[in-house]
């Protein structure tokens, strides 16, 4: 008998429309009942016809002639193609910019991703004791707050405030009796810039998703462990650590597939709309930015398109990569 | 109005059998009270009336017109669910008038029929109050005149009673009873309250995993039960059942250690076999004899229920502990725990059911 | 939960302010630039006060296109919450409360568009705009987000969550799907509408490489192209360029505070809810 009142409403991203279909396909005995079966499928084809038409222009045509055009010679100027094969491919791999940009993403990358999680978590800790007071929604306010302003005109607040002669950076460094840095002027100090504005505008969100994984932690389970004596600390590191694990792992992803693709910041901050970008010296051209440069400086697109698609198979991998760690370490209730 | 007829209707999901072989004819007007344990499959057959789930096998007709293909929205019938499904957000009137709205039946004509059912069942002052600004039983009404404002020729309610205090729920018991008298609408009414059931319906049908037990009317479901189900189902509390081995005695037959029968019964007996169900219904024990051939029940009393107008004792057989019986009783006789007595009723208040079939034989006759 | 000591405490409320203070400081930093006296922005130590000196802001509004740019991105942003709201309803409808053949497969093109990574995209979007000859137009900034993902997981979520009566009630009463969602499963999807209108906006409202390479025009582009134009005009002026940012930061920060709650909820059922 069903008596469920309410469906399912898991917010889970599982198909659960699989599990539905239990009950086997109506007969269609009569042409009456096939023309209300037609009727039903064409309101439902009809309804996710708006969205589905947007992902297949904008998404998923994009995607397959994003393998197109990387196989071809292609320009928005000339509109003549001629397949090349693997040609774009190896004028890539003999550039030393390609390599160079690579790396300066990694290296971006993996400084991003433990700043984030640690910083994200301490501060998610402490917001997260601090917040029985009615006020605590306003610390967290302001903690997410850079995450919702636009990037570029924060970007412009950074570039201010990293410069070298008036900034507020060197001010605070020089009156620490600190060396002051030349932050974007100097090749090793500018993507370390970058990072700050990125952690500072992104940070937010990640705290928010942080706080709400603990949310989800048993509160009885904390109090059991107080009752058994256990210290704050192992209270942390044996069931809170091990609970949120799973929003870690998201965080995780989120975190390197943004910063594998940061753009605008970069953009922003390292020279603005003509061409400068990705200085001093190359020193923040990371792969977007030199996909952008590619295409719509150099107007070279199917070295970008090429270019791309290398940077898709890496941001695959790295989910994967990271999915396959996941599925080992992290604990699913 | 009309009548409606289920021909070995099922209801299949994968491999599993909800309702198997449902199989009834009403009459134009009737109320018939779909009753069983939850998981029985009464709503599911009432869904199944409504067009909201589809017949694996089997006919439903509506008159003379087979409706199995009939989508719910052309069956015209009117449906009152347990949770009542009233819209938030709209005002009683605005629910109401919905459903006409959604047929295209004109503004005036529709207002017209609202206020007609809010008469009807007392509902016109808060017919612009919210939803939530209901107490229960207004809420219920609302349900009800929601249903039956499109005049529908046949009425479904699913449990409608189930979320209202006790009170509450005899009073609208009676006046279901009294508006269904007044609108003479077919209906379908689920519970697995039997008092609803026996005091509202013309017939009732007793369900249990998807068979129908017994369908008839409360007369008959409670004095001639089909089976040893419906025995226990029915009435509370439901029948006393005893599995007995049994040996002819001179005078009476013995069944068990703690229970005489008379000899007239012998022969159904003996039909049945060396292991025989004996019922007896808890009111039908009385703590004397009225005359010679009654039964005895002799019991050790294990728990003690005063309740007002009766005593509820609840022991086991003598002998058998592992048999219950629960007796009701006069009150004003002190009982005491741990006491052994015996117990009378008639005869004819005695049902013997065989063991292996679990169906009712018949006493007398045959 | 715990007890703490006095001084603990202390401590910790002290970092939670010290951290909201780092997090809030660079946007107070901008307004005290852009109202900064000529000479006060170049001072050492820096001036942490306020000036209110209202010429570079009044200079940026009156003589520049700002409040164009302003319009254009109220009108892309409003234009796209709109199209959102009615793209995500119509498929978390049909996702939610109909079985057709063919759910899963439309169910997993929904969910794949989250998986590609939008960088990689670019070249490929840009080329189809071009073939649909939409390269610098509003369109191009509008239709390619006119549908999302998020927003249809959110109204599936809502409409699974209403009771299954609601429809069958409807339903048996003769109610067709558009009637439904036109007069009962919208109206009683507030909340949906509410998160999916700020989430969408704020995200639209911050729309940058897309337009920047999509639009050529000054006319038809959004605010944070026009600022990083301006970033060279303005280059060494810092007041006036603080100002732009002024201007473009505060509707988004105004809206933020008014809905702060709404928002950051929104944020956190998304990212917890859908994701796991």
């Amino acid at each position: 008998m069903i008596t469920g009142t309410k469906k399912n409403s898991l917010g889970s991203l599982e198909l659960d429309l699989v599990t539905n279909g239990i009950s086997p396909k109506p007969k269609i005995t009569s042409p009456k009942e096939l023309l209300r079966v037609l009727k039903d499928r064409l309101v439902a084809y009809g309804l996710m016809f708006p969205a589905l038409a947007v992902f297949v222009v904008f998404f998923y045509i994009p995607a397959a002639y994003l393998i197109y055009i990387s196989f071809y010679h292609w320009g928005i100027l000339s509109s003549a193609t001629t397949y090349v094969g693997l040609k774009n491919f190896d004028i890539l791999f003999a550039q030393p910019l390609f390599w160079h940009s690579l790396l300066t993403s990694l290296y971006y990358t993996v400084v991003m991703i433990p700043a984030t999680v640690l910083l994200a978590l301490a501060i998610a800790m402490l917001l997260r004791d601090g917040l029985n007071a009615k006020r605590g929604g306003l610390w967290r306010g302001a903690v997410f707050l850079p995450h919702v302003t636009p990037v570029v005109a924060t970007s412009i607040v950074w570039v201010w405030i990293f410069n070298p002669r008036f900034g507020l950076a060197n001010f605070i460094l020089t009156s620490l009796h600190l060396p002051a840095l030349g932050w974007l002027e100097s090749q090793q100090w500018a993507l370390p810039a970058v990072m700050i504005d990125s952690l500072w505008h992104s940070l937010g969100l990640y705290v928010i998703i942080f706080l709400a994984g603990m949310a989800n932690v048993p509160k009885e389970l904390l109090e059991v462990a107080r009752l058994d004596g256990a210290k704050r600390h192992r209270v942390f590191y044996r069931i809170i650590w091990p609970l949120i694990s799973p929003t870690t792992f998201f965080v995780v992803v989120l975190a390197t597939v943004n910063s594998w693709q940061a753009f605008s910041q970069i953009y922003t901050m390292t020279g603005g709309p003509h061409g400068g970008a990705g200085g001093p010296a190359f020193a923040t051209t990371t792969d977007a930015l030199l996909v952008y440069q590619t295409a719509f400086t150099y107007l070279h697109f199917s070295l970008a398109a090429a270019m791309s698609l290398i940077l898709f198979l890496i941001i695959l991998t790295l989910t994967a990569m990271q999915k396959w760690i996941s599925d080992r370490v992290v604990f699913y209730r | 109005m009309a009548s409606v007829a289920l021909k070995s209707v099922s209801k299949q999901y994968g491999s599993k059998l909800v309702v198997e072989e449902f199989d009834l004819e009403v009459k134009d007007g009737e109320f018939i009270v779909l009753l069983g344990p939850s998981g029985c499959g009464k709503t599911t057959t009432l869904r199944m009336i409504a067009g909201l789930e589809s017949l694996s096998s089997g006919e439903l007709f509506f008159g003379e017109k087979p409706v199995n293909d009939i989508p719910p929205e052309d069956r015209n019938v009117g449906m009152v669910f347990q949770n009542y499904a009233l819209y938030p957000h709209m005002s009683v009137f605005d629910n109401l008038v919905f459903g006409l709205r959604s047929r295209r039946v004109p503004k005036a004509q529709a207002a017209k029929a609202v206020s007609k059912v809010a008469k009807l069942l007392e509902i016109e002052h808060v017919l612009t109050h919210k939803p939530r600004e209901l107490s229960g039983g207004q809420r219920q009404r609302v349900a009800l005149g929601r249903a039956i404002v499109r005049e529908p020729s046949v009425f479904l309610m699913d449990e409608p009673l189930s979320n209202l205090d006790a009170n509450l729920r005899e009073r609208m018991r009676i006046e279901l009873a009294q508006l269904h008298a007044r609108l003479g609408i077919t209906t379908f009414y689920v519970t697995h309250d039997q008092g609803e059931a026996l005091t509202l319906s013309d017939r009732i049908v007793i369900m249990d995993q998807g068979k129908v037990r017994q369908i008839g009317t409360s007369e008959e479901v409670y004095s001639k039960p089909n089976d040893t189900f419906v025995a226990r189902f029915i009435g509370s509390p439901g029948m006393n059942l005893w599995n007995l081995e049994w040996t002819d005695g001179p005078d009476s037959i013995l069944a068990g250690e703690s229970v005489q029968v008379p000899t007239l019964l012998r022969s159904a007996m003996s039909r049945i076999g060396k292991v025989v169900t004996i019922g007896v219904r808890p009111e039908h024990l009385f703590l004397s004899s009225s005359g010679t051939g009654d039964v005895v029940v002799c019991l050790d009393v294990l728990a003690i229920e005063r309740l007002g107008s009766h005593v509820q004792l609840n022991g086991v057989l003598t002998g058998n502990p592992s048999l219950t019986v629960v007796a009701k009783l006069d009150a004003g006789v002190n009982y005491r725990r741990g006491e052994k007595i015996c117990l009378y009723a008639k005869p004819e208040s005695v049902y013997l059911f065989d063991p292996l079939t679990e169906r009712r034989v018949e006493v007398f006759g045959q | 939960m715990y007890k703490q000591s006095l001084p603990l405490r202390f401590l910790k409320q002290i970092s939670i302010v010290t951290v909201a203070g780092l997090f809030a400081f660079p946007l107070y930093w901008v307004v005290v630039t852009a109202f900064n006296t000529k000479g006060g922005v170049y001072a050492i130590p820096p001036n942490f006060i306020p000036a209110f000196h209202l010429g570079p802001i009044s200079y940026v509004i009156s003589n520049t296109s700002w409040m164009h740019y302003l319009l254009n991105t109220v009108f892309i942003a409003g234009t796209t919450v709109l199209l959102v709201l009615i793209s995500s309803a119509m498929a978390g409808y049909a996702l939610a409360e109909l079985t057709f053949k063919g759910s899963n497969v439309l169910f997993l093109l929904i969910v794949g568009v989250m998986m590609l990574p939008s960088q990689a995209l670019l070249i490929p979007q840009y080329a189809v705009a071009f073939r649909l000859h939409l390269l610098d137009s509003y369109t191009v900034q509008i239709i390619p987000f006119a549908a999302s993902t998020f927003g249809i997981f959110l109204f599936r979520q809502f409409f699974k969550s209403l009771p299954r009566e609601y429809w069958e009630s409807a339903r048996l009463e003769g109610t067709g799907h558009l009637r439904y969602i036109a007069r009962i499963a919208m109206p009683l999807a507030k909340p949906a509408v509410m998160t999916v209108t700020l989430l969408t906006f704020i995200t639209s409202w911050n729309q940058f490489q897309w337009p920047l390479i999509i639009t050529t025009s000054h006319s038809i582009q959004p605010i944070e192209v026009a600022l990083s134009h301006y970033m060279q005009t303005f280059e060494a002026n810092w007041r006036k360029l603080t100002s732009a940012v002024v201007l473009a930061l505060a509707p988004i920060v105004l809206l933020f505070l008014l809905l702060q709650t709404h928002i950051v909820n929104g944020v956190a059922g998304r990212d917890s809810g859908v994701n796991r």
